[in-house]
């Protein structure tokens, strides 16, 4: 189970890291298309899209690497007891907020498909395409919480720990 | 209930989840869920599904993963050498001497990078151990960088402008422009610090190193030659109008990524290391605006921003006060805040009192920026402090003591913008297009 996990979000973070290279090849395409009078179509729809595929899939992978930033001057001052206490807190309450998030972005998902939402540009995308992307990346983020929950509930740390411990980090 | 005490509660709701250690983004959204729910009979879920998608699947925002990554591509680089290289033998006369390398090394690095930490990063990892072995003042090498390196969000590109730009609606184009002078003046007053410091303290100040021929010196500096074209090439090309942020950036992307590969720092590890590191930094930071976005829809939903608003104009304060009174709240909420989430609640809540009051949001994104940069180098949670931490091993109260005249600095910044604000608006203003 731990493989599949890992191997999971280790997917979805390549995926975001591509989705955020294409951004640039996507730019740069169409910046030298216009030189050469070449157009690139829907070039800035897609890289709108590719922005949220990439901020959505690199959810998990950027908690694991304990990036998302948290305020911890207060709680690091409570003893070990108190402190996993708030991290199931903090934990449980990040489930049910992402899990909220998950459920109304299927929900995006499933009212553009079934009403046939395209782009606005030249190549006319059926929008359920790219939120695939956002409804994906939540419900990965939404499991890694979970992930990170059932291991603090089975007395280990959770994921991002060893990473938060190096603060120094940007 | 009255707006204040709404947004007093809304606030407290807010400190209360930050404090337990719930990640800012999520504690955003949680006060954006509590506010609509408790307030308001608005549609919870249509509202979050929608401003989480029309704020983020946006064109406009492409340049900040895109920034976030040429940042990466050259921390990564052996930018941090040429930098010093090219640029101490040059300041050996200055009163001060190589003190400077980090005033203007931070300078030079913060016009190809938007973060501050990376900035102090960069350059510290060189010119710290080079000028600790020459006996340079330990206090002043810390206060040199910490303070410089919070340039990395003022000269452009710049990452938390961007996140300004994007959450207050204004043309990030022109708030990158508006950046420049303002980055200047603040290079001039650290050095004019660091210059007057090393008059009053001869004897703390070591002997020059002996003087390079000066075609040795100018052979240094064509090692410099490659980053200054790239940041002519990619502030250049914004302000003369012939491409936007995000074309910038995506050359950005490719200068940097050239500039590495010749100076010889680009394998396919650095190069993947770089990649994640930017898909992480960014995600971090298009997480945080996705939940802004939505806590911005649910406060106008109640209407608080704008009874605020309101209740502030009846109070009628002279934009002076009501500035003042801001750069109090926002060093205090600085002091337990990173920038970005300053940056956002400012604009979920703050900008239309700002508006109300007449005061041009450009130039109130300049003010805001250099206010953060004083929170940057403000204990407990200034990100330059941690860094500084990182690479010289020092307490970081002491590290924050070494800062301290630098946080007077920049707010003495603060006041010369505020009392000759064109040094923000001349530049924009004089854009085409």
């Amino acid at each position: 189970m731990r493989a599949i996990l890992d191997r999971l979000y280790l997917v979805s973070g390549v995926l975001a890291a591509t989705a955020l290279a294409a951004i640039a090849v996507l730019v740069l395409s169409q910046t030298i298309g216009r030189l050469f009078g070449v157009l690139v179509p829907s070039a800035n729809e897609l890289a709108g899209y590719c922005v949220a595929a990439s901020a959505f899939l690199g959810l998990a992978p950027t908690l694991n690497h304990g990036v998302h930033i948290r305020v911890r001057i207060v709680t690091q001052h409570l003893s070990a007891p108190v402190q996993r206490w708030l991290e199931g807190w903090c934990l449980l309450l990040g489930l049910g907020l992402s899990g909220f998030a998950t459920w109304y972005a299927i929900d995006l998902v499933v009212g553009s498909w079934r009403y046939g939402d395209v782009s606005p540009g030249l190549l006319a995308v059926p929008l359920w395409i790219p939120q695939l992307g956002m409804a994906a990346g939540l419900s990965i983020f939404t499991l890694s919480l979970l992930d990170n929950l059932l291991r603090l509930l089975r007395g280990r740390e959770p994921l991002y720990r060893e990473h938060e411990s190096q603060e120094a980090g940007r | 209930m009255s707006a204040v005490e709404m947004g007093l509660l809304l606030a407290l709701v807010l400190f209360a989840l930050l404090g337990t250690g719930l990640w800012v983004a999520l504690s955003l959204l949680a006060v954006g869920l509590f506010a609509l729910t408790a307030f308001t009979g608005a549609p919870v879920g249509l509202a979050l599904g929608t401003s989480f998608w029309g704020s983020i699947a946006t064109w406009s925002l492409a340049p900040l993963p895109l920034f976030v990554w040429m940042g990466e591509i050259l921390f990564r680089s052996r930018l941090s050498e040429d930098m010093y290289g090219g640029l101490a033998p040059w300041l050996r006369r200055l009163p001060g001497r190589l003190l400077h390398v980090n005033v203007l090394g931070c300078g030079v690095f913060a016009a190809v990078s938007g973060s501050s930490a990376a900035t102090a990063a960069t350059i510290g990892r060189m010119s710290i151990p080079e000028l600790r072995r020459r006996g340079y003042d330990e206090k002043m090498i810390i206060g040199t960088l910490a303070g410089s390196g919070t340039l990395g969000l003022l000269i452009p590109p710049s990452i938390i402008l961007i996140v300004y730009g994007i959450s207050a609606e204004v043309s990030i184009a022109r708030l990158f422009i508006a950046g420049i002078l303002p980055g200047l003046l603040l290079v001039g007053l650290f050095m004019a610090y660091v210059a007057a410091w090393s008059l009053v303290h001869p004897d703390r100040t070591p002997p020059a190193d002996p003087a390079l021929p000066f075609g040795e010196r100018l052979r240094a500096s064509t090692r410099l030659i490659p980053v200054l074209a790239l940041i002519a090439a990619v502030i250049g090309s914004i302000y003369v109008g012939v491409a936007t942020p995000t074309e910038a950036a995506a050359l950005g992307v490719v200068g940097a990524l050239v500039l590495a590969a010749c100076t010889g720092g680009l394998s396919w590890a650095s190069f993947s290391a770089g990649l994640m590191g930017a898909m992480r930094t960014s995600t971090m930071i298009v997480f945080i605006l996705a939940c802004a976005a939505f806590l911005t829809t649910a406060m106008g939903y109640t209407g608080v921003p704008r009874l605020l608003a309101e209740w502030i104009a009846a109070l009628e304060l002279s934009p002076y006060a009501l500035l003042a009174a801001l750069t109090v709240f926002f060093v205090v909420l600085g002091c337990f805040l990173d920038g970005i989430s300053v940056v956002v609640l400012t604009t979920s809540v703050i900008l239309p009192m700002v508006k109300v009051a007449g005061i041009d949001p450009i130039w109130f994104g300049i003010f805001l920026v250099i206010v953060v940069e004083m929170s940057q180098i403000t204990p407990p949670v200034g990100f330059n402090l941690f860094v500084l931490q990182g690479l010289t091993q020092k307490n970081i109260f002491r590290i924050a003591v070494a800062a301290l005249p630098f946080f007077f600095l920049l707010l003495a910044a603060v006041v010369i913008v505020t009392v000759f604000p064109e040094i923000a608006t001349w530049l924009p203003q004089r854009m085409s297009g």
